[in-house]
């Protein structure tokens, strides 16, 4: 497959490319993670709810 | 907070679950007459119109976008307006959306049934309808952010995320990879070629499965599947963390589908890398779908909603566990072009979006008809008709799978192929594909099961067109954060900061993979003797394209042993820098075709006997499944367009010159009379014009140009393929 790299010849500084990314998701995730991590508990469980509390049209009711 | 009385719209909901039920049944009946075409060929039923490479685009077409596409919008248009509290933005575009998209599909329907195609996958639809899929997207996408502008609830509950990530990505999927040069009002060619073509291809093609089989599921799981167990979901933490880095990660896996063939070797590990790295946040999901049902796996056993659910459930993890698996290199050095890949999609459509869409209709209708399920016992018989049908539709073809690529790799003690003859190994797992029409069968009739048990559901009850609701008014809050708010809750009640992040963690990805390969010089690839088709071979490609032989015959011959042995040299990125479109395929039915036209090479074979079959396949091997293409002799290529196709080929930088453009159907006939003159020895009297010709003409190049060598006076002669330099690096 030696044929194949010269593809990387031809972009200029193409070995950054994977080490960029693999910044760019561990930071964006740990970021992420981070923010998550410090939200209220209280307050996801309430989210967590939400598909629930839409029992007061006029005929909800468990058909089964 | 003042109180506000408002009414869902059910109509619309009901409007795309019929349409679902509908485009369901059709998509299964395709799906079996094609299990019925691979073992018995008669099934091909002796028109263009019912073969299999025409068939198997719409099947495909049908379960994706028919069958999927209305279950998504119908779960989309309830859960949306039930989380946020307000009925659908406008009434107006949710009807131009169910309209618009049924007209796509009939459009669809009609046009690949004609043949006409782009070829590639899961995007097979000519340019008018593109444009069409690209307008209704936009209504919808139109409909729903109105919908949430106008939302009475602070949050935006996680499972709408996931409906605007799926929106954001497939508009842009659909737009990049549908970029194309028309010829006719139904024929175009895609402005890319060879490998940047078959690059852009399946990132849309596997995204194509995240951004539309799974992304608006998962947000359809996280409705439906707390409402029918009745609990919250297991981690609104976890839904938040495998959101985020699920479409991160998606749109980097696409390259998975190119493994060993010519695409540059970073793209190909690029892709690989993100494909394993998918298992934590798809499992994350799994987890917290499954966990959601804890504490009531009791009502599991009774009821057959929740049967449905988990299954589709497990069956998601267990998709996208063997997906990353597939998508290493030496699994799928095996597994590529076998029923490997085919039983695995059929784990995700089956399992994954057939049986959430069961579970979500079973659980839909008693409600908008407001009275209870009409057999439970229906519903359950549905249920174990539908996983035999699943697993008697997959482990067959895994089996199917595992034969055949043993067969295929495996040399003898004189280093010789064990089963040179490709149609050995086809003979060989027959018996799999019987196997295969009983699953199909089984998974066709309990979804009769369900239509009959719902049909009588809706019959006992009265339909509910306008659902009362009450909700107190949207709190207006600053639009910057107030205090002891995080940054994650603030962007949550900011749709619009909130869509923009969502679209960047899409299309970073995108961005990463495809801009270095579009950047690349397509003629930097260049091998000196590759040369643009002739007209009459162009043609050909539009022959070879329209009868969907891509379906069943790849052109791609990866760099084993095993391969250059049965095929001949393997494939080089230089050789199809004028392929507009790629024709790679993704699946080897029949051998693969990259080298037919290598004169003396393993593959080759004379006019006659492409064009005897072609007429009648069975005729030279009995034990064939290829269907008979009698019409081709029959039907004549249309020759007035051949300059228009030369010349929408020298816009895309096919270096025609103008002279060839304005003679292109001198040269056609030319190259025409020489083949029919040739057919004429064997006593084969056929008009230049037929398809066969064009067609045979276009097989008699694939792979001929690296055996060619250049001469200093720029003639070209035969040579060794080894001698190539490209071949050489």
């Amino acid at each position: 497959m030696r044929f194949l790299s010269q593809y990387y010849q031809e972009i200029e500084g193409i070995e950054i490319y994977p080490i960029i990314v693999l910044l760019l998701f561990m930071t964006s995730f740990f970021l992420m993670l981070y923010v998550i991590l410090r939200t209220d508990k209280k307050q996801t469980d309430m989210y967590s709810r939400i598909p629930l509390d839409d029992n007061n049209s006029e005929f909800e009711q468990n058909n089964f | 907070m003042e109180q506000q009385t408002f009414y869902y719209d059910n109509k619309i909901v009901r409007l795309f679950l019929n349409a679902t039920l509908l485009w369901g049944v059709v998509a299964f009946l395709y799906g079996l007459l094609l299990a019925l075409q691979l073992a018995f060929p008669v099934f091909n039923l002796g028109m263009e119109y019912s073969t299999f490479g025409r068939i198997r685009p719409i099947h495909t077409n049908a379960a994706i976008f028919a069958f999927v596409g209305n279950a998504i919008f119908a779960g989309a248009y309830y859960s949306m307006q039930r989380v946020l509290k307000t009925r659908m933005f406008s009434d107006l575009l949710s009807k131009i959306n169910f309209w618009g998209w049924q007209l796509i599909i009939v459009l669809a329907a009609l046009t690949l049934t004609l043949g006409m195609t782009t070829s590639k996958e899961y995007a097979e639809l000519e340019w008018p309808i593109d444009i069409l899929i690209a307008i209704v997207w936009v209504v919808f996408g139109w409909n729903m952010f109105g919908t949430i502008y106008k939302r009475r609830v602070k949050h935006i509950y996680v499972a709408i995320w996931f409906y605007i990530a799926s929106f954001v990505a497939v508009a842009v999927l659909h737009i990049v990879n549908s970029l194309e040069v028309p010829v006719t009002l139904f024929k175009s060619y895609s402005v890319f070629a060879g490998v940047q073509d078959g690059l852009v291809q399946w990132w849309y093609g596997h995204n194509a499965v995240a951004f539309f089989l799974t992304t608006p599921f998962l947000g359809l799981m996280y409705y439906f599947l707390p409402k029918a167990a009745n609990r919250p979901v297991f981690s609104y933490k976890l839904s938040i963390i495998h959101f985020w880095t699920l479409v991160f990660l998606y749109i980097w896996a696409g390259p998975h589908h190119l493994l060993y063939s010519s695409l540059p070797d970073w793209a190909q590990t690029l892709g690989v890398v993100f494909s394993v790295m998918l298992i934590a946040p798809s499992w994350g999901g799994m987890l917290n779908g499954l966990l959601t049902l804890r504490g009531v796996w009791d009502k599991v056993r009774e009821n057959p909603i929740l049967k449905f659910m988990a299954v589709a459930v497990t069956a998601y993890g267990m998709s996208t566990l063997e997906g990353p698996m597939l998508s290493l290199k030496s699994v799928n050095a095996i597994s590529h072009f076998t029923d490997w890949t085919i039983a695995h999609v059929h784990i995700g459509a089956m399992g994954w979006n057939g049986f959430l869409t069961f579970g979500m209709a079973y659980w839909l209708i008693p409600r908008m008809y407001d009275t209870k399920l009409y057999s439970i016992k229906l519903a359950n018989f549905h249920f174990w008709l539908g996983t035999l049908g699943i697993l008697f539709y997959a482990i067959p073809l895994y089996w199917a799978a595992f034969t055949q690529t043993l067969m295929w790799k495996e040399f003898n003690a004189d280093g010789m192929l064990a089963y040179p003859n490709f149609l050995e190994t086809v003979t060989q797992i027959m018996p799999m594909y019987y196997t295969r029409i009983v699953g199909g069968t089984l998974f066709l009739l309990g979804m009769v099961v369900m239509l009959y048990n719902l049909i009588k559901t809706a019959y006992s009850g009265k339909f509910i067109a306008e659902e009362m609701a009450s909700a107190p008014a949207r709190e207006v809050i600053s639009s910057s954060r107030v205090a002891g708010e995080t940054v994650h809750s603030w962007l949550e009640r900011r749709p619009t900061p909130f869509y923009i992040l969502i679209a960047l963690a899409v299309l970073v990805g995108g961005i990463v993979e495809i801009v270095p390969m579009i950047a690349i010089k397509s003629n930097v690839a260049t091998i000196a003797t590759v040369t643009p088709y002739t007209p009459l071979e162009l043609q050909g490609r539009d022959v070879y394209i329209s009868e969907g032989c891509v379906n069943c015959h790849s052109q791609l011959v990866r760099p084993f042993r095993s391969e250059t042995e049965r095929y001949g040299e393997y494939s080089k990125a230089g050789e199809t820098v004028y392929d507009h479109p790629f024709l790679f395929g993704s699946r080897r039915i029949g051998p693969d075709l990259a080298r037919t036209g290598v004169v003396g090479g393993k593959m080759y074979k004379n006019a006659t006997w492409h064009y005897n079959h072609l007429q009648n396949p069975q005729a030279l091997n009995a034990q064939s499944n290829m269907p008979p293409y009698p019409w081709l002799i029959e039907s004549d290529v249309d020759v007035s367009l051949t300059e228009a196709k030369v010349r929408a080929m020298m816009s895309l930088g096919v270096p025609y010159t103008e002279d060839e453009a304005k003679m292109a159907n001198d040269l056609y006939m030319n190259q025409a009379n020489l083949i029919t003159a040739s057919l004429k020895e064997s006593g084969i009297n056929v008009e230049p014009t037929k398809k066969i010709v064009a067609l045979i003409a276009y097989l008699h190049r694939l792979g001929k140009d690296i055996t060619m060598s250049k001469q200093a006076d720029g003639t070209t002669t035969n040579a060794d393929s080894n001698t190539d330099k490209t071949a050489q690096q």
